[in-house]
């Protein structure tokens, strides 16, 4: 295996690990909350889970990229090319922005989730104003993704 | 469209008040206005509790129910049923609450029966009444318990002294023991006895033996068993009446709404005040002719400080996209239905975002099958109908994209997002564009509506131009086109945006700064992006798992697998796109296109009307 390959297995892991950590968290933040007010308003379950899930994403968009990267250098599917040191360094350069800033937004989304699932179980109507405000985070991770898949593509 | 509001004032006989009410919540067309000069002569506390009994009754009572189909909870009654109060209901609901009691009471018993047996198990072997374990003349008895590492001590120290020691059974306290010491010896025996750890325990002075006690106890517990069988059988069979509970429970809903209803009063005549939307006034002056002849109804237009609650008025598949923009808040009753086109452009974002010829499959399936089985209404069914129409959406983008549960079968209409992410990505922000530009329609719309068609053309108009202008620079042969279209978009706002302002430079100067408005412009339709971002996440993972249950196939016991790979790998997919999709396509009305030109600020028309919270229908005869 060349250097090359491996720096670029190493970038499509680290993808697939520090996004998915930071959702991990995320969504455990919100479950815990979550499982708070469910406790004291059962019926409140399916607006919460909404809430509760959507730190989760970024996980996913991690998840991908590291596929991504697989599918272009032929590690799944057909032999894995023989990449030279610089190019290995590339795949690994498109894959920080998801994994960065995925790690991070997770927590931060997550936490914006908590105060929304708070919102919720004082004003159950409010539940999409609070969907609103956590999805907005989510707009990072998501220009994150596309920086990722842009600059993959392009490789 | 947005339906406008009257206001309606009835006077009536006051015999006929409640009548009256009864009819006007039977039609469910009147919203009554709390006025300030109401006073409730009756309150609905009665009513009020029962509710809660009821409700409380019920909870209980589902737990004894058989295994019943799911979604088989369908309930119809007619009108007069409904408002007729059965004694039998409420006395089905006393049942209901005595058997309750009775089972917790037996439940409390049964619970320090247990405890007082565990109390006298170690001390079973005892073979002499416990009355006649007190100290004789020469004698003195202690019982009690004492760690068994120190048995043998004990034995000793007790043995010398010239005691006796019987060691009884043990329990978490540790080894029962009964002492008995010649009486003067005692004090001094104890002494040391207690320092070994000993702890006296005082036995209650019965005329039994313990081994007879417990048997009693036994027979008693056996008996609250039966009783509770008895007990949970009689209430197996109310359960079978829970039709009734919940028959009662909205009754009393609706009575108590009647009890609540704010209706001011003269001597010998009663007055309603409240909201009819205008196209339902004749329904209302039925409803009251059904019950008197004297009477006095006026309907009079809101005026410009009263702020009427809002209903809107669409076609079916409109109405179903309302819930969309009621979740982020009801449009304020004078202005324009976002409605309308929202509902189109939710409904084609939402599919791009999906976008699979199966999972839109799936989706029409899965909700039509669940608004058959559980008959879901108001939002709820509104809800559904929204994913059942984004449905169809997944399904004709999926075919342009070619991806049939994330597989190409067909080769795609359009064009392939996984293949081609910058053509997929401009594709995206020009439905952001369009989406943005349709939004400032809806203002310019609004504008000329209320005769400000200066302001459609400098504050929309202009925008319009400059976005139109900027696409064109991208196409080499409009770009001249595109230059002046800016040019002429930006020019209109810097001369006219700050037109408020009196002095010239700085009407210039505010004029310069609203240009910077195009910042937020391109921040909102680069937000658009998320349409890739997404619609790939959904064809990536779907391919994934393709690619992993392809990967075991091969034996049997491979292809067993891949199968369920497929199964649950693509329902998981299906569901986080589907949270992703509604979650961002909802947030992308919500802060680009609402922003454009939504005011909101409405409230819901909430009329008198009966309260079925548990009852699905109620049929007119």
């Amino acid at each position: 295996m060349s250097d090359g390959l491996l720096i670029a297995i190493i970038g499509a892991a680290l993808a697939a690990i520090l996004p998915g950590i930071g959702s991990a968290i995320g969504v455990q933040m919100g479950g815990k909350a979550a499982a708070g007010v469910v406790a004291e308003k059962p019926e409140l379950f399916g607006k919460l889970l909404i809430l509760q899930a959507l730190p989760g994403t970024q996980g996913i968009y991690g998840f991908l990229i590291a596929i991504l990267l697989m599918v272009q250098t032929g590690m799944l599917g057909g032999g894995a090319a023989q990449l030279t040191t610089a190019q290995g360094w590339s795949y690994f350069g498109a894959c920080m922005p998801i994994t960065i800033v995925g790690l991070i937004s997770a927590i931060y989304q997550a936490r914006t989730a908590v105060s929304a699932i708070h919102m919720v179980a004082k004003q159950p109507d409010a539940s999409a104003k609070g969907m609103t405000m956590v999805a907005l985070v989510e707009t990072y991770a998501i220009l994150a993704l596309l920086a990722s898949i842009l600059i993959l593509t392009g490789l | 469209m947005i339906v406008p509001m009257k206001k309606v004032h009835i006077v009536a006989l006051k015999e006929e008040q409640k009548a009256l009410l009864m009819s006007i919540q039977k039609s469910g067309e009147l919203m009554l206005l709390a006025s300030e000069d109401v006073v409730l002569d009756e309150d609905a506390f009665l009513e009020e509790s029962l509710i809660q009994r009821t409700d409380k009754s019920m909870r209980f009572l589902k737990k004894f129910q058989e295994k019943q189909k799911l979604f088989s909870n369908y309930h119809e009654v007619d009108y007069d049923t409904f408002v007729t109060r059965d004694p039998r209901h409420e006395q089905l609901l006393e049942q209901v609450e005595t058997a309750e009691e009775q089972l917790q009471q037996l439940k409390n018993d049964n619970d320090s029966l247990k405890e007082a047996m565990l109390f006298l198990k170690p001390w079973a072997d005892l073979d002499i009444p416990l009355d006649g374990l007190k100290a004789s003349k020469y004698v003195n008895i202690h019982l009690g318990f004492i760690e068994s590492k120190n048995n043998n001590a004990l034995l000793t120290l007790i043995n010398d002294g010239g005691g006796e020691v019987k060691f009884l059974g043990t329990s978490s306290d540790g080894q029962a023991v009964m002492i008995a010491n010649y009486y003067e010896d005692d004090p001094t025996t104890m002494e040391q006895v207690r320092l070994l750890g000993f702890n006296e325990s005082n036995l209650p002075h019965e005329p039994l033996l313990v081994s007879e006690m417990i048997a009693q106890k036994q027979a008693q517990l056996d008996n609250n068993e039966a009783r509770m069988v008895e007990i949970t059988e009689h209430l197996q069979n109310l359960s079978k009446e829970m039709t009734s509970l919940k028959l009662l429970s909205d009754q009393m809903a609706s009575a108590s709404e009647i009890k609540k209803a704010p209706v001011q009063k003269t001597l010998s005549t009663v007055y309603l005040e409240g909201w009819v939307r205008s196209d339902r006034q004749k329904a209302l002056i039925k409803a009251v002719e059904a019950v008197t002849d004297i009477y006095d109804i006026a309907f009079f237009d809101p005026s410009p400080e009263e702020s009427p609650p809002t209903v809107t008025k669409n076609n079916w598949f409109v109405t179903a996209f309302e819930t969309i923009t009621d979740m982020f808040g009801k449009p304020n009753p004078y202005e324009v239905d976002p409605n309308p086109m929202m509902s189109f452009w939710y409904w084609i974002i939402f599919g791009i975002m999906m976008a699979d010829v199966g999972y839109g499959l799936v989706m029409i399936a899965l909700f039509v099958t669940l608004v058959k089985l559980t008959k879901p209404k108001g939002n709820a069914l509104k809800l559904f109908n929204v994913l059942i129409f984004c449905g169809i959406t997944t399904v004709i983008w999926g075919i342009l994209f070619g991806s049939y549960f994330g597989a190409s079968l067909w080769p795609p209409l359009f064009l392939e997002p996984m293949k081609e992410p910058l053509e997929m990505l401009i594709l995206s922000l020009i439905i952001g564009a369009l989406h943005i530009i349709s939004g400032l329609f809806v203002k310019i719309y609004a504008n000329i509506r209320s005769k400000q068609y200066f302001a459609a053309l400098v504050d929309q108009v202009s925008w319009i131009l400059i976005i139109v202008g900027l696409g064109l620079l991208f196409l080499p042969q409009f770009k001249k086109l595109g230059i002046i279209l800016a040019i002429v978009g930006a020019a209109m706002i810097v001369l006219f945006a700050g037109r408020q302002n009196k002095n010239f430079f700085g009407r210039l100067g505010s004029g310069l700064y609203s240009l910077y408005g195009a910042t937020g412009y391109m921040s909102d339709i680069l937000s658009y992006s998320r349409i890739l971002a997404l619609s790939l996440s959904t064809a990536v993972i779907a391919m994934v798992m393709n690619m992993l249950a392809g990967m075991v196939q091969g034996s049997v016991i491979g292809f067993v697998l891949s199968i369920v790979i497929y199964l649950v790998g693509h329902l998981f997919n299906l569901l986080m796109g589907l949270l992703s999709a509604f979650v961002h396509a909802s947030r992308l009305q919500y802060i680009e296109f609402f922003g454009k030109f939504y005011e909101g600020g409405g409230y819901e028309f909430k009329p008198l009307s009966l309260q079925l919270k548990h009852i699905n229908q109620v049929n007119n005869n």
